[in-house]
């Protein structure tokens, strides 16, 4: 693997650079507005040609910045040169930082903080984050990246030591690992990723997508984005349908924000021999990479992917769709504090009928997308209906085939008086039609519905 | 190759199949005799235990079993006498079912290893985190937090990537981003085996020894405590300590927090492996060890994590040598705690500090703060003895002290203690202390620049 860390001539370099440093004492060269140039470690042309290898707006004007392991802050001063409004934090604190903004009569917010003290609540989100530097000094990166992904609304670039030439799709993802002064001579580097593997974090991490930009002198720089490019203009492809959107852990719509939660994603798409790179599912606008893509039979498909880190508390949309299709139906998911856990109690109409009968206005199986159900192990009935009812809870409906009572599994609000319930059928289904019935416990049975049942 | 193998991934797929028709993944033997039987049998279950030096006698100790699934070897560590805590991050029918079989008291609690904590679950002698590590994102946290959970033994199981015989591998693991691994996507990580004996010592146990692999599998035993005992040569002395990050004397127990810690011996040729820094009653492995100059040495050690908050005690010991003089840590003490040592003094009238200098250009009231700043102190009536429980204190953290001097004509003796670089600026109240004995503060000045 690598040897860099073995080599002493690697070792020397980084001493020889730490003590510049110690007599510098400053990191980052600086650059005043009269053209004076402060001296630094890196050299400023160095860091116009780091910072000119990622795609970062020329004009920044009305955007958030924040700049994560700021160390002197050129980066800093540069993107507040551009307009942006600016938050830089380190671990530590540089006093040429200071200097500098005062000298540049600078209104960059500076603050002291650990890569684990970064979050929405502490300091905000922000339209761009720089990383630089930061991620090989993690002991926990994916904990580290996952942060940074929950502050970035549009992209977060990334520079870090890697110990690769560049991706090469040949190689495994690997990180070596730093226990003590491996790399560099130096104990707070922690950890050495190729650049497949910095690429694979940044996704596992809850980003879009990622896009390696550039490889210089064992350090590579991603762009990772939370949006996937915008879909076709011209789709060629059907429309797909979400069933369900579910905890995988809990099989319901309700997600615990302080964990690291799967959601898998059931749907109908009429695209034969989808694969997991063709997907483009969003949660809240920003897109999810899927992690594993499985056929569920017929048209149905199961993706499965990461909720986004550090989601806030709330209300959150999902959708779906491919590299050739518009976007599906929107379904709605919560996140939160765990609900304490449901009492176990059954359907119970109320002592008189108050309420409208609700109208069911589509039935389908996940599976197939129709009213014609197949018995797979995976398979939900889907039922929609509209009901003057407000705050409907699951507990307060009850669906009905051919006269019997099927558990409701959740109950989604899909908005404008229409909601969705998912059941399974019931296990000793007769093949033919079958007749569907929802009513609440204030009101009285909907429309009947027929649907199918169709073993293959 | 595991990962990335089709083969290995059927192989799994048909397992998981098995799993499903049998319902149990570990087998349980239940008071009949009779065994409920599970996709591991009870001869690769013993197997599994058997790689770990788990005494056969538990009576009075704790255990918990993070990742117990059914839950044999929680009920194994019962039946050996042990009260048993067993967690999962799902919650296991089978568990609750072979528990009221069995007439087990095992406690239950579903939790992911992240939010274990000492406040909430205790400590516990042993822990077992058995085939938990490759399935986590975070593999590093969740040791740190095993570690803070355990007071003397973990013993650690994991998937690994080769079979730990070549002494030359550099500790390096594979990032698994979905399926590469068995076709499962709950698997993260699989480290070699120098890697997770690498992550095991960064977590913060003092000694780390990998016990065998077996099939792709690796056990670790993970102690925090050193093996050896106090020795009697000549005692180390700890001249000075710092932060090793902040270069003052703060330190959080909720942080990643690195000591540094100066001291004399008359050894020579230390190496990581001769130095046994201890911190209250665990081990704490050196990350640095090196020579600053004659019989002076530098450690560098990770703050053991599961530390409480308060005055911890540090002390060290380098190979058969007695053990060092012992300095104390403050651990996020309080302000009001601070203040009422600096303010504190005892009741001997006759033990004061009649002046105060840099240690270096003698100016007097004022010590200029950066590499090697010293402090010098003439104090009167300080006890004759053993001048190791002697320390200074400013604004009441306590620094071992590096020189006393005979008493002169006016009975005064010169204290010199070694400053951190990197305390911050400004009034400080100096004292010193003996035993239980204090002086009444003194004001110094810190002044950040070197000397003129």
């Amino acid at each position: 693997m690598s040897s860099l860390t073995q080599s002493p001539e690697f070792h020397r370099r980084t001493q020889q650079q730490v003590d510049e440093l110690s007599k510098h004492g400053s990191y980052h060269s600086l650059e005043l507005a009269d053209g004076t140039v402060i001296p630094g470690l890196i050299g400023i042309d160095a860091l116009k040609a780091r910072i000119q290898s990622f795609p970062i707006p020329e004009d920044l004007r009305g955007k958030r910045l924040l700049d994560v392991g700021a160390a002197s802050g050129w980066n800093s001063f540069e993107m507040e040169r551009r307009g942006a409004d600016v938050v830089a934090v380190d671990c530590v604190e540089f006093e040429e930082f200071h200097m500098a903004r005062k000298l540049l009569g600078s209104k960059v917010d500076y603050r002291i903080l650990d890569v684990d003290e970064l979050t929405p609540e502490s300091i905000g989100r922000f339209d761009y984050v720089l990383f630089f530097g930061v991620l090989y000094h993690l002991r926990h990166p994916l904990l580290g990246l996952e942060r940074i992904c929950s502050l970035t609304k549009e992209a977060a670039f990334v520079e870090s030591f890697v110990t690769d030439e560049g991706p090469d799709p040949a190689s495994p993802c690997t990180l070596e690992f730093y226990e003590t002064n491996e790399l560099g001579g130096q104990i707070d580097n922690w950890c050495g990723p190729n650049t497949n593997c910095l690429m694979a974090l940044c996704r596992a991490a809850g980003f879009a997508r990622v896009v390696f930009e550039h490889k210089t002198d064992r350090r590579a720089g991603v762009t990772c984005y939370r949006k996937f490019e915008p879909p076709p203009r011209d789709p060629k492809a059907e429309t797909p349908r979400i069933h369900a959107a579910v905890n995988n852990r809990t099989n319901d719509t309700h997600f615990n924000p302080a964990k690291d939660e799967y959601i898998c994603v059931y749907f109908t798409s009429a695209q034969a021999d989808l694969a997991r790179d063709q997907m483009r599912i969003e949660i809240d606008g920003y897109g999810v990479p899927a992690m594993l893509l499985t056929s569920t039979g017929d048209d149905g498909w199961q993706a499965n992917l990461k909720l986004p880190p550090f989601l806030g508390a709330g209300q959150h949309e999902v959708r779906v769709r491919t590299t050739e299709s518009k976007f599906s139906n929107v379904f709605p998911i919560t996140s939160g504090p765990a609900p304490p856990r449901e009492v176990a109690v059954g359907f119970r109409p109320a002592a008189e009928i108050a309420e409208a009968a609700p109208e069911i206005y589509a039935v389908e199986s996940n599976v197939t997308g129709t009213g014609s159900f197949r018995g797979y192990k995976n398979e939900y009935l889907c039922v929609w209906f509209r009901s003057n009812e407000r705050d409907l809870k699951r507990q307060e409906v009850l669906v009905q085939v051919d006269d019997r009572d099927v558990a409701a599994l959740f109950l989604t609000d899909v908005g404008d008086g229409r909601w969705q319930t998912n059941s399974r059928l019931p296990a000793d289904m007769q093949p033919g039609p079958h007749r569907l019935r929802v009513r609440t416990s204030r009101s009285p049975f909907s429309n009947e519905v027929e649907i199918r049942f169709e073993p293959n | 190759m595991k990962a990335r193998n089709p083969v290995v991934t059927e192989e799994t797929r048909k397992l998981i199949a098995r799993l499903q028709t049998f319902g149990w993944y570990h087998s349980i033997q239940l008071p009949s005799g009779e065994v409920t039987p599970g996709l591991q049998t009870l001869d690769q279950l013993r197997l599994r235990a058997r790689q770990f030096p788990i005494p056969e006698d538990l009576r009075g100790k704790r255990v918990l079993d993070i990742g117990a699934w059914d839950g044999w070897f929680s009920f194994e560590m019962e039946r050996r006498g042990a009260s048993v805590v067993a967690v999962d991050a799902v919650e296991s029918e089978k568990f609750l079912h072979a528990r009221e079989l069995l007439g087990s008291k095992v406690e239950y609690h579903v939790s992911d290893v992240y939010d274990l904590r000492p406040s909430q679950l205790g400590v516990f002698d042993i822990v077992l985190f058995l085939g938990v590590l490759y399935h986590l994102k975070n593999p590093v946290l969740a040791l740190e937090r095993v570690c803070a959970l355990s007071t003397d033994l973990v013993c650690v199981e994991s998937f690994v990537t080769d079979d730990g015989t070549d002494p030359d591998a550099k500790p390096s693991m594979e990032f698994y981003e979905t399926t590469e691994l068995c076709g499962q996507f709950d698997n993260w990580v699989g480290p070699n085996v120098a890697c997770l004996l690498s992550f095991c010592r960064t977590a913060g146990f003092a000694r780390v020894t990998l016990e065998s692999v077996l099939d792709n599998r690796a056990h670790v035993t993970c102690y925090r405590k050193w093996a050896g005992r106090e020795g009697t040569g000549p005692s180390p002395s700890i001249m000075s300590f710092d932060n090793a990050t902040s270069h003052d004397l703060t330190f959080s127990a909720a942080k990643d927090e690195y000591v540094s810690l100066w001291f004399k011996t008359e050894q020579a040729g230390l190496t990581e492996n001769d130095v046994f820094p201890e911190a209250g009653e665990f081990g704490a492995r050196p990350v640095v060890i090196h020579n600053v100059g004659g019989d002076g040495w530098l450690v560098v050690f990770k703050l053991p994590p599961g530390v409480a908050p308060g005055w911890m005690p540090v002390r060290l010991r380098v190979r058969d040598s007695a053990y060092s003089n012992t300095v104390r840590l403050g651990i996020d003490v309080t302000a009001e705690e601070l203040r009422r040592r600096a303010q504190a003094s005892g009741n001997d009238s006759e033990f004061k500090i009649e002046g105060a200098t840099d240690g270096k250009t003698w100016e007097p009231n004022i010590v200029r703060i950066g590499t090697d700043a010293c402090v010098s102190l003439w104090v009167r009536g300080l006890p004759h003895r053993r001048f190791d429980d002697v320390a200074i204190r400013i604004n009441g953290r306590e620094l071992p002290i590096a020189f006393v001097s005979e008493p002169d004509s006016a009975g005064l003796r010169q204290v010199n203690a070694l400053l951190p670089a990197g305390l911050a600026p400004g009034r400080v109240d100096i004292n010193v202390a003996a035993g239980n004995s204090v002086t009444p503060p003194v004001q110094v000045s810190l002044a950040s620049g070197s000397h003129v």
